[in-house]
């Protein structure tokens, strides 16, 4: 570790502490918006650590975040929070590797069609079993789980995904990723099991979208599956993860923050037209600034002659 | 001396098309082979099939005595076959070095960290690419690029090496200095496979080659005697309208 990584580290520390200190310092609302920050932060962070080097469009985030919620819905009054969190967890896990296995294969639009599916597919699964089996549509999650604890263990999971980010970037995985985005044909030749690496980082980057979802479940104390698998949330996290840039692991970051906030305002000010206000945003994003403020930012710093 | 390859009756069938039908040679450990063939005989779908780009329809491969056919291509690099593109294709979001590095951490030596980088900066300056280490392949000439290319599939420690068409389109001195980084790689040991349409640099480097037409063979031998074959004239340069 080198002087600058020392600096970068201390600079991130503080930062932390004075993030974490949020709920100390505003009031619920705050606490709130905080929470919605830093759970898209997670989700679109996650997103990219798969989608960015592979180019895998995935609209599957719902599905894992989904059955997280679904996950501390179920378990929270049988088993104690940590073991409600690993059940999460390891069922996202089985979920995402099945996937893996039967979709990593497929390229370009059938893996963005499929993702989209896919999360309908669970949502009308999950619906079908509480209609037919359990005979209630709807659950009540009661928990004595405050809203600055879920904030703080938001907090913690964004930690986990950069740290995750920042392992993958240096190890071995990083480089077979890199390569597989630029030539997968190439990655093979290589010696790159290309499926099982695409498979590994799926499962990883699902997996905090899993955890996500369990974490947030005890914000609504009412859920249902329309809530739950809402598809306005997978289009949300491609969203802000494109305005951030998906090829840095800090770049999404940079677009969850002013989205979110946007986003929080629109809602405000303009509930019924969101919808198309998102899609606009949408439009405006991919269209002027397609490799997002982070390749933004690195023009102007690096002002190459293109 | 022994087979290093080992191809039978190799076949692959594009719809009605027939690009490869019923091949069938044999490389020997430490030869260099030319494969030569009219634009369109199927030379780089072979290449393919024996790489593992594509899966054959029907025949044998057998690489160091293992049936490779139909194999995953990451598993047939790391038994030691290599190969470089007809169309180069470097990793273009990467260093010339990581480029490299790819080779390495995943081919059969599973080489990483400080060893890997110096193995990598020695495979640069192997294939003339030391200055360029840092290098993105976009801000390399053609020639280097394909340069880069070798210095990646050198990176597998290969004992087999398919180059296709690495020869083409280099001047009368990068073919010359081509010509004799080919000859020192054979000179270490590393048996080689070359598709090519350079005749000087067939006559020079090959004892032996084998030709194509319409995917099925249509000569083998020492290239003098094959490139006067009737047939294999034939191939290149049509019937001849007047006979």
């Amino acid at each position: 570790m080198n002087a600058r990584d020392l600096l970068l580290l201390v600079a991130a520390a503080i930062a932390l502490a004075v993030i974490a200190a949020v709920p100390f310092l505003v009031g619920d609302y705050g606490i709130s918006l905080g929470i919605n920050i830093v759970s898209y932060t997670v989700l679109a962070t996650a997103w990219s650590l798969f989608s960015g080097p592979t180019r895998y469009v995935s609209l599957a985030t719902v599905a894992f975040f989904g059955i997280g919620a679904y996950t501390t819905a179920v378990c929270i009054e049988l088993v104690p929070w940590p073991v409600v969190l690993l059940i999460a967890a390891g069922i996202g896990m089985v979920v995402a590797a099945l996937v893996g296995l039967s979709t990593l294969r497929l390229s370009g639009v059938y893996f963005v069609i499929f993702s989209l599916g896919l999360a309908e597919l669970i949502r009308q699964l999950v619906t079908w079993f509480e209609v037919n089996k359990t005979r209630t549509l709807g659950r009540y999650v009661f928990s004595d789980i405050t809203p600055s604890m879920i904030y703080w263990q938001l907090l913690t999971l964004a930690v986990m995904v950069f740290a995750a980010g920042i392992l993958i970037n240096r190890s071995r995985l990083g480089l077979a990723l890199r390569a597989i985005g630029d030539d997968e044909t190439v990655a093979r030749h290589s010696g790159i099991d290309t499926t099982r690496a695409k498979i590994a980082l799926f499962v990883l980057s699902t997996v905090f979208m899993t955890l996500t979802g369990a974490i947030m479940a005890p914000r609504w104390t009412y859920i249902d599956p329309a809530i739950a698998f809402n598809p306005v949330i997978s289009f949300t996290v491609l969203i802000m993860a494109l305005l951030g840039g998906v090829h840095r692991l800090y770049g999404p970051l940079l677009g969850v923050v002013p989205l979110a906030l946007l986003f929080e305002y629109l809602l405000a000010r303009f509930p019924n037209h969101f919808s198309i206000m998102v899609g606009l945003v949408f439009i405006v994003i991919v269209y002027f600034i397609p490799r997002g403020v982070v390749g933004l930012i690195e023009r102007v710093t690096t002002r190459k002659p293109a | 001396m022994s087979a290093l390859l080992q191809v039978e009756g190799l076949t692959r069938r594009f719809g009605g098309l027939v690009a490869v039908d019923g091949l069938g040679f044999s490389i020997e450990t430490g030869e260099v082979l030319g494969l030569l063939g009219p634009n369109g005989s199927g030379k780089t779908t072979v290449l393919n099939l024996l790489s593992g780009v594509l899966r054959p329809d029907a025949g044998s491969v057998v690489l160091k005595g293992e049936a490779i056919a139909g194999m995953p291509a990451h598993r047939i690099a790391r038994m030691g076959m290599a190969r470089t593109f007809q169309l180069v294709r470097p990793l273009m979001s990467m260093s010339c070095r990581d480029n490299v590095l790819t080779g390495l951490a995943f081919g059969r030596r599973s080489l990483w960290g400080a060893g890997a980088l110096q193995e990598a900066d020695a495979l640069l300056e192997r294939v003339g690419l030391a200055r360029a280490r840092d290098l993105a392949p976009s801000e390399l000439t053609y020639i280097d690029q394909k340069r880069l290319e070798l210095a990646r599939a050198l990176a597998l420690q290969p004992e087999l090496l398919m180059l296709d068409e690495w020869l083409a389109g280099l001047n009368p001195t990068e073919l010359e200095e081509g010509i004799a980084l080919i000859r020192a790689l054979s000179g270490q040991g590393i048996t080689i496979l070359m598709v090519e349409h350079v005749m000087d640099a067939i006559r020079s480097l090959c004892r032996r080659c084998v030709v194509m037409n319409a995917g099925k063979l249509i000569a083998s031998g020492l290239p003098g005697e094959v490139l006067a074959d009737p047939e294999v004239v034939r191939a290149y340069l049509g019937e001849d309208d007047d006979a």
